[in-house]
């Protein structure tokens, strides 16, 4: 029989048995990341300065993509920050410099600032999962509300709460305000003064009522008020489905403003005047007062449109039956109602200015679009129309253009001189149209349908429709150059510091293809895939 | 070489040496055992459902009283059964293949006592080579990482001499052979292996592909942690 001869072998033995005992102790069990079993949900793209920024619900990653040159390669910058459990509802600023994300989870909501090379984030505490976010277009305000979705998740929420964040808070602390029923709709006016002191309203269009929230209010009696749209209760109370603030103060006219609601399946245009009450012992800031404008028989969508000093501010109503639309003096209350050189009714309208040139001078036009679902566009020239006059002559005031193939959506240029629009139109092979919106000439392109397009001044950049190909239109021209991508896209970006064409592709982990904007030749670009999943393995991302 | 490859030519090659080396040692053992290495870490995730590793140790030892009577020098070969399960991720986004080979020198210590049992502590250094699969939307995408990795681990054999039951002048070579079963608690090292050139086999690519492509990066995987081995040995007395 062995025995244990060595002392050297025994004594070694108990100091490894030893270590590992410690070693032993340390371990434990972690539990599987049940967000890897979750379907890949990734929200975007949001373009930001050339950028192209992103939300992975699953993996609670805010994710921005930043295409750089190296030297004569390029490459891709990505930066993560966390964000909460269960991202829901994600908007971005009008200028494009934040991203508000709301968490159903954690009840927050995220504000990424990505105007600087690093995004900053503010987390609001919030005291309910809202699922509606309402951006004002001055940015000072956010609005947070309750929509349609039933969350069978909730126990009990007040679906009238309105959550008020003020965006000039370095860590904002939201109001909470209860409506009399839960608002559909919250439109902002843009900031006026009455009697020199700043005021911002917002009108909460509910099923059946409106309610005007005074943000500047120092007390609850005036920081709610809701419009009387009924003179009596036996009246069914109209349902409001479009509301436009008409902030503009003339003060010949007197200090008030106008809040114009159209309602359903209703033939005028209800005008809500708001004024600095008259009397000095009143409790309430505002008097309300509400008008009736006709509408024509059956307005289903309204524009303002601001024609100057001269002849005031008009409203433009389309008809839902009959290409036909309706004029209305706001001043005057007169109205009148003109055809519309289509052959189906309007469904849509977008206010632009045009400008044209008199005697040798550059002047600005307010014109309006009116479209549906024919192959005939209508632009309306309301500052030549007389209401109370005959009715416009065709091809002056009121012009028909005659295009290709049936809208699916129309973009306006938001770049460089908005005097042109994109067209876009259904299907595989509907091509698109180039509409100049300065001679209302239309240049129809024939081929793939698209899928995006980006403008950057003079050209627009569009990803076509079922084809690896990708084309830079001039848009004085409309020519179309059409360059190869290596697969199909999905949607485009141009970041102009660095002149760099950025393409997303449509799959689901991200693949994008980054383009010399001089020359997007394959041989001037690269392409990474899977830029979603980088470094999946260590997920966990800071704060 | 794919990974199936190098495990036949691996397990020729230790038999070989284990029939090779008969004339010069003392005593020559080969040990088959199942090895569960429960890493905890969160990368890990990625490419197995749970935290245990089930791998196949092949492990060829040699002893020698020149050197120490309770010494065994060890050189093992380590596969994963990972290489023959896919992974789902994501919703179907995403599949892994996860392969692992070692290769490990090492050495266990220990006495035997009352003739058949034997509780040791062995330790030992090596090599891992990994290969990852990665397939998504498009071509699947490979990469390799190649790490440093030790362990140390205490743990007992119970051994059944035939000599014990054999007449050596009738069975002389049976008579040589011991047969048992062994199990060993330890915890391993590796280096964090870096799987961040994922990209094309360069074959599934046309040769006149005009596109520079980017390997894709998802980041290092940690294979560190706790494992627990059962096996057979037979040795064979010189």
């Amino acid at each position: 029989m062995k025995t244990i001869k060595s002392m050297k072998d025994m004594k070694a033995l108990q100091w490894i048995v030893i270590a590992l005992c410690a070693v032993a102790s340390l371990g434990c069990d972690v539990e599987f990341d049940e967000r890897l079993k979750d379907a890949l949900d990734v929200r975007g793209p949001y373009r930001v300065n050339g950028d192209m920024v992103y939300i992975n619900a699953t993996l609670q990653q805010f994710i921005r993509i930043d295409a750089v040159r190296s030297g004569e390669d390029y490459d891709l910058e990505i930066e993560r920050l966390k964000t909460g459990k269960r991202p829901s509802v994600i908007k971005q600023s009008t200028d494009g410099q934040k991203l508000f994300v709301l968490d159903e989870e954690e009840r927050t909501l995220r504000i990424y600032d990505v105007s600087g090379d690093e995004t900053s984030v503010t987390v609001v505490e919030l005291q309910s999962a809202y699922d509606v976010i309402t951006l004002d277009p001055e940015g000072e305000y956010v609005l947070l509300s309750f929509g349609d979705s039933l969350n069978q998740n909730v126990i009990a929420r007040n679906l009238n709460e309105v959550a008020i964040v003020s965006l000039t808070d370095a860590q904002p602390d939201p109001v909470y305000v209860t409506l009399a029923s839960r608002a559909r709709q919250l439109i902002f006016a843009k900031p006026f003064d009455f009697g020199g002191q700043p005021q911002r309203l917002v009108a909460a269009l509910s099923d059946n009522e409106v309610s005007i929230l005074d943000l500047n209010a120092d007390d609850e009696d005036n920081l709610l008020r809701i419009v009387p749209l009924t003179i009596s209760e036996a009246e069914q109370p109209p349902k409001p489905i479009q509301a436009i603030f008409d902030t503009k103060i003339d003060p010949e006219r007197g200090e008030y403003i106008n809040l114009y609601l159209l309602m359903e399946r209703a033939s005028d245009i209800t005008q809500v005047t708001v004024q600095p009450t008259v009397r000095a012992d009143a409790v309430l800031k505002f008097d309300l007062s509400v008008n009736q404008l006709a509408a024509g028989s059956s307005p289903g969508s309204m524009a303002m449109v601001d024609l100057g000093d001269e002849l005031g501010t008009r409203l433009i109503t389309i008809d839902r039956a009959l290409p036909r639309f309706t004029m209305m003096d706001v001043y005057s209350g007169e109205s009148a109602t003109f055809a519309l050189p289509m052959n189906t009714p309007a469904r849509d309208l977008k206010v632009y200015n045009a400008t044209r040139t008199v005697d040798g001078q550059v002047v600005s036009e307010t014109r309006v679009l009116a479209y549906g679902t024919s192959t005939l566009m209508a632009v309306i020239r309301p500052a030549t129309i007389a209401i109370a006059g005959n009715e416009p002559t065709l091809g002056r005031s009121v012009e028909a253009i005659r295009i290709e193939a049936v809208p699916e959506r129309v973009e306006m240029e938001s770049t460089g001189a908005q005097e042109r629009a994109v067209i876009f139109h259904p299907g595989l092979k509907g091509g698109f149209t180039v509409l100049n919106l300065r001679n209302n000439r239309d240049i129809p392109i024939q081929g793939h349908s698209l899928d995006d397009i980006y403008f950057d001044g003079p050209y627009a950049y569009g990803i076509f429709r079922g084809t690896p190909h990708f084309g830079v239109f001039d848009l004085s021209t409309g020519h179309p150059s059409v360059f190869e991508l290596p697969k199909n896209g999905a949607s485009i970006g141009v970041d102009t510091k660095d002149g760099l064409i950025v393409v997303q592709h449509p799959d689901r982990t991200g693949t994008f293809t980054v383009f010399n904007a001089d020359e997007p030749t394959p041989q001037n670009a690269r392409v990474w895939r899977d830029v979603f999943l980088t470094n999946l393995t260590n997920r966990e991302v800071a704060q | 070489m794919n990974f199936r490859t190098l495990n036949i030519t691996v397990m020729i090659g230790l038999l070989t040496t284990l029939c090779a080396s008969n004339a010069m040692a003392d005593e020559l053992s080969l040990e088959l055992e199942n090895q569960a290495v429960y890493s905890t870490d969160a990368s890990l995730d990625v490419i197995d459902n749970d935290d245990t590793q089930s791998t196949v140790n092949l492990t060829i030892g040699y002893s020698t009283p020149r050197l120490s009577e309770h010494l065994r020098l060890l050189f093992s070969y380590q596969n994963t059964f990972q290489q023959f399960s896919e992974q789902t991720r994501l919703g179907g986004a995403l599949k892994t293949e996860w392969h692992q080979a070692r290769f490990l020198l090492g050495a266990d210590i220990g006495p035997e006592l009352w003739g058949f049992f034997r509780p040791k502590a062995r330790i030992g250094l090596g090599y891992s080579l990994q290969e990852l699969k990665l397939t998504t939307s498009d071509k699947p995408l490979m990469d390799y990482a190649h790490d440093f990795t030790a362990f140390g681990a205490v743990g007992a054999e119970v051994v059944l001499h035939l000599r014990d039951y054999t007449d050596p002048a009738e069975l002389p070579y049976l008579s040589r052979v011991s047969l048992g079963l062994q199990s060993l608690y330890g915890y391993s090292y590796q280096t964090n292996a870096d799987f961040d050139e994922l990209r094309v086999d360069g074959e599934s690519l046309p040769d006149d592909d005009p596109w520079r492509r980017s390997d894709v990066n998802i980041g290092t995987i940690d294979n560190s942690g706790m494992f627990w081995t059962f096996g057979f040995m037979v040795s064979v007395s010189l």
